[in-house]
């Protein structure tokens, strides 16, 4: 059964919604030899941007931290577990982002095809 | 006597007046170039050196050059900026910025070292340059325009061809002046050297900067504000003037040898080379290209160029902060790769255009959004916004908020005066304590480098007047950074990289590898002090005054070369060799570090004079207050520190804050090193006195505000 | 690692180009100069054994060239100074953005043959350079004048009252190395990302800047984010 077929509405919603600012998480990215861009995100989207491999620089995300705000903020149980598992399983952490970066891609699209297809289905993506 | 190195004399410009005055460089050699010659020059001729507001009529900006620039000195082509700036707080301080591309050396050729800027024109000017001949102009007509049609316009005025291909143009004014000898000004393939100010510099904002080219630009300072205090709002050099080398063997040797040995051969490159002036050019912007089609450009004399002009049409020579200021809201719009790349470029564009500097973005624009989010910001809110919070992160929203920032309009009318200004002003003082407005230092923004981890370039900001952007060590956190993110073996062991930094750090700190022991227990040591004096006075000669690049300078460690050791105080390539081989000086490598020291006591007095006393020289509450966290920038912040057992590792270095107390015990063993009066932070007579500078000491004997104490 | 220089060719061997056959059958020298007057009219002299290539996509507008040659030739600073001319406009979109103005050690070279001295001659015992022998050089401008290219090739030195080109570095008595034709130039050693190039190939003579342009990007440039086409 694909995600398409299981994801609700209200989760993809939820989902693509960005979370209060007070609840935002911190990212950065680095571009060596440039420096360290700071920043945070508040939804998935934002951070599918931050976690998309790119020739010259990564991403700075707190993997552990990161499972714990998906569980907490975005509530998605079952790709927190999986970003903890990448973040454990992974030779390194940049390998452990390309996972990670998969299952949040993964997320999105799916995300946005439920909304997409749904009768009614119009969702702002902005946010103030 | 041939004054090597230098194109003899400095211009004085007085706005008041209307007048240009020449004098002999030579009266100042002593100070070599850039920052040096600029402190030495504000120091004579402002007159009141108590002030504290950067638009005060009485203070003076110099531009300077250094004796290297335009001559080959590798990547040292840069124009250091002095003077009282607009942007820090709580007192508008002496200070400095730093720009590229051509403007160094093309003042040199139009047969000027350096330009003093006096008084304040009544109506707008702007400067005409041309070998020595200097002409005032009414700037009514390029007032208001951005810093691109200003620069565009100019070169139309002075007569430049439109089209590149055209080539020569004469700078006579008449075909008579063209025949004799004694009057030819000669020709040139060359644009004249524009430096200018946009609206941000027009409308006296603390972000005014000062634009050359489509990128160069200096930010940090404010001083395009204090421009735009003085009506100035461009000078255009040009010249055809040639600049004397003491030994041009030597010089062609020296650079032939940086590229032959230092940097990576472009035919088989070491694309992950650990090295700063050895790497291939590549692009320093924060995000992707937006097409391959771009070339790398360079200042002059560059190994190496770290921008780009594309065939796109936008983000032309723009790099680093700029172009990622508005990168984490376009991340909530964008929907592709390729759309959030263009929204930033274009947005760099639009503050390049404003001639607005974009560093408070780092961390501003979160403190803008926690604001709104709060509900205090907003139309009809505490803080009344008619911006269009709701677009907030398109590039429409951006380009208003340059414009509101720039033009003083709608919440930039209070941000103009300074961030942290505003914060107080708006009653959010507890802002700073929580780290939602992240302004580490003098009302400065957080660089991404976190005092409370990155200890050289916490206390070099504090115990100086600014975000020193000085990135000699910073290298460090990159490489092993990089590697440890990849899983990758490190080039160079912890042990082996601070033995080979260490045997550079002469004299202070030869051979003490314990200076780089960047851990817990070593950040407040008086080793790191050593370390943070070096720093402080390596920059202050090198990289600011003979104004070597501070992307490729210094070159400590380097996996070009088979014993792994840098360009810097090298015999056959380092800092000095290209300044004795440009001025026929016979400087060590410790003689400019010692002229750094010289330099930065100077500083150090005009601070004194202007009110500085060791109390002020404190991080903003939340260094102390609060912890630099784990992910905050990245998962990990990777320096050499000594373990348990003494041996080298390189170790993460989050997760500390800074303990109020023992900076003071920081403060008080960098004061003692340096020989100023620990109580004070003042310079005392002894020290000064030790640098040939007792007629500084007698000035702040006069104000009574001489150190006490001895010497080091 | 061994000394870079952008030579695109083997450097040894003559070439049909280099071989001017006619000229000693028909014709006869002219005043003051290296070259032979044909019977037709025509001007003919030996074609230079090396000529600089540029490629104008690749450049990072440093101005190292300019540097290196007015330091390796005169000992000073100087951009007017310099015999290799690089013109940017910062607003610019590339490729547009940037132009080198080289010599082009042309082969009919009319800056030779207007001069009324013979102080812009062809040096045969250095690989034919055309170059200006300032002992003898009037400063009537005529070559300057002749130049067929925009910008002219050659500079007006405005100290000495005299015309001055590019002769590959065959008189730099401030650089430590052998320079022209079979030794080095400074503006090609000094380039840090080989943006020129010295060939024994004569390019095509069409007045098209095209001919003396070529493609010097390669793997490494393509790796480093840049197109190579």
């Amino acid at each position: 059964m694909s995600e398409t077929t299981t994801m609700g509405l209200e989760t993809a919603r939820r989902l693509l919604a960005l979370v209060p600012h007070d609840r935002r998480f911190p990212v950065g990215q680095f571009r060596p030899p440039s420096g360290v861009v700071p920043g945070f995100v508040r939804g998935y989207a934002e951070l599918e941007f931050v976690l998309l491999p790119q020739k010259s620089s990564l991403p700075g995300v707190h993997l552990e931290r990161l499972a714990d705000w998906i569980e907490t903020d975005v509530g998605d149980s079952a790709a927190a577990a999986e970003v903890r598992d990448a973040a454990a399983e992974a030779s390194s952490y940049v390998d452990a982002c390309m996972a990670v970066y998969e299952r949040v891609r993964d997320r999105v699209a799916t995300a946005r095809q439920v909304i997409e297809s749904a009768p009614d289905g119009e969702l702002s993506e902005r946010g103030a | 006597m041939t004054l090597y190195g230098y194109a003899g004399k400095i211009l004085r410009l007085d706005l008041t007046a209307q007048r240009a005055i020449e004098i002999d460089t030579g009266e100042y050699r002593s100070w070599g170039g850039g920052h040096g010659l600029g402190s030495a020059l504000f120091w004579d001729f402002c007159t009141d050196k108590t002030i504290t507001d950067g638009t005060d009529p009485a203070n003076v900006v110099v531009l300077t050059s250094s004796p290297l620039n335009g001559t080959l000195a590798p990547s040292a082509g840069r124009c250091e900026v002095v003077g009282v700036g607009l942007n820090t707080h709580p007192v508008h301080w002496y200070t400095r910025s730093n720009i590229g591309g051509r403007f160094g050396t093309m003042l040199r050729h139009a047969g000027y070292d350096a330009i003093v800027i006096e008084g304040r024109a009544s109506s707008p000017v702007w400067v005409d340059v041309r070998n020595r001949k200097v002409v005032f102009h009414d700037a009514s007509d390029l007032w208001g325009t951005d810093t691109q049609t200003a620069q565009e316009r100019i070169w139309r005025r002075i007569g430049v061809p439109r089209d590149l291909k055209t080539g020569w143009w004469n700078l006579n004014e008449t075909a008579e002046e063209a025949l004799d000898p004694a009057t030819d000004q000669g020709r040139t393939t060359q644009r004249p050297a524009i430096m200018t100010i946009g609206p941000a510099g027009e409308n006296v904002t603390c972000g005014g900067c000062l634009v050359h080219d489509a990128g160069n630009v200096a930010a940090v300072a404010g001083f395009g504000g204090v421009w735009g205090s003085k009506n100035l709002k461009a000078i255009s050099v040009i010249g055809t003037g040639e600049i004397p080398v003491a030994d041009a063997t030597a010089l062609l040797r020296a650079r032939t040898a940086i590229q032959e040995k230092y940097v990576s051969n472009i035919e088989q490159p070491d694309f992950e080379a650990w090295t700063k002036i050895g790497k291939q050019p590549k692009l320093m912007a924060m995000v992707p290209p937006p097409t391959d089609e771009y070339r790398p450009q360079a200042c002059q004399g560059c190994v190496s160029g770290c921008r780009a002009r594309y065939s796109v049409g936008y983000g032309h020579e723009t790099k680093c902060q700029v172009t990622s200021w508005y990168f984490a809201p376009a991340r909530r719009v964008a929907k592709s790769t390729e759309e959030l790349v263009e929204i930033n470029l274009r947005a760099a564009d639009a503050a390049q255009r404003y001639g607005l500097n974009t560093y408070f973005a780092l961390t501003g624009l979160h403190w803008l959004e926690h604001l709104v989010e709060e509900g205090v910001l907003g139309p009809g809110k505490t803080i009344h916004s008619e911006l269009p919070w709701e677009d907030y992160g398109t590039l429409e929203f951006a380009e208003k908020l340059v414009h509101a920032l720039s033009c003083r309009e709608d919440i930039g009318a209070d941000l103009a005066d300074g961030w942290v200004q505003t914060a107080y002003k708006w009653g959010r003082e507890k802002d700073l304590r929580t780290g939602h407005m992240a302004f580490s230092y003098w009302g400065q923004p957080e660089h991404g480098y976190d005092p409370r981890a990155e200890v050289e370039w916490g206390y070099g900001s504090i115990l100086g007047e600014r975000d020193i952007c000085e990135h000699c060590f910073n290298i460090i956190f990159t490489n092993v950074t990089a590697a440890f993110a990849f899983a990758k073996p490190m080039r160079i062991p912890a042990e082996e990289l601070v033995s080979i930094i260490s045997e550079k750090l002469s004299p202070y700190a030869k051979n003490r590898p314990e200076v780089l022991d960047y851990s817990d227990e070593n950040m407040y040591s008086e080793d790191v002090a050593q370390l943070v004096r070096w720093h402080r006075h390596y920059t202050r000669f090198y990289k600011e005054s003979a104004l070597y690049c501070d992307l490729r300078w210094p070159d400590f460690y380097n996996t070009n070369t088979p014993d792994r050791r840098g360009a810097t105080a090298s015999d056959d390539a380092g800092e000095h060799v290209f300044w004795n081989a440009v001025t026929g000086d016979d400087l060590s490598f410790d003689d400019g570090i010692e002229l750094g020291r010289r330099i930065w006591n100077l500083d150090n007095a005009i601070w004194t004079l202007q009110g500085r006393h060791r109390d002020m020289v404190q991080f903003a509450p939340f260094i102390y207050e609060t912890k630099y966290e784990q992910g905050e920038l990245f998962p990990f912040f990777m320096w050499p520190c000594r373990d348990a057992g003494g041996e080298w590792v390189y170790r993460d270095i989050m997760g500390r804050s800074m303990d109020r107390q023992k900076f003071e015990g920081f403060k008080t063993s960098f004061y003692r090193l340096e020989g100023w009066d620990v109580a004070s932070g003042w310079p005392t007579r002894t020290t000064l006195e030790g640098l040939d500078l007792a007629g500084v000491a007698a000035t702040l004997e006069a104000a009574g505000r001489l150190g006490k104490g001895g010497s080091s | 690692m061994g000394p870079r220089n952008t030579h695109l060719d083997d450097p040894g061997g003559m070439t049909r180009r280099r071989f001017v056959a006619s000229m000693a059958a028909t014709g006869c020298v002219a005043a003051g100069s290296s070259g032979v007057l044909l019977a037709d009219g025509r001007f003919v002299i030996p074609i230079a054994e090396g000529f600089l290539v540029v490629d104008t996509k690749k450049c990072q507008g440093c101005g190292s060239c300019m540097m290196a040659c007015s330091l390796a030739h005169s000992g000073a600073a100087s951009y007017s100074g310099s015999r290799i001319q690089i013109m940017q406009d910062s607003f610019g979109d590339w490729p547009d953005d940037l132009f080198i103005a080289q010599c082009r050690q042309c082969q009919n070279a009319p800056c030779v043959e207007v001069c009324p001295t013979g102080a812009n001659h062809v040096d045969e015992a250095n690989g034919n350079v055309r170059r200006v022998d300032p002992e003898l050089c009037i400063g009537c401008r005529m070559c300057i004048q002749a130049c067929p290219f925009t910008p002219a090739r050659l500079q007006w030195d405005t100290g000495n009252r005299k015309s001055q080109k590019c002769d590959l570095c065959v008189d730099t008595p401030h650089l430590d190395e052998k320079g022209g034709p079979d030794g080095i130039q400074a503006c090609v050693r000094v380039c840090p990302v080989q943006a020129i190039g010295f060939t024994r190939e004569m390019p095509s003579q069409t007045l098209a800047d095209s001919s003396y342009q070529v493609n010097l990007r390669d793997w490494v440039w393509k790796r480093l984010g840049m197109t190579a086409e």
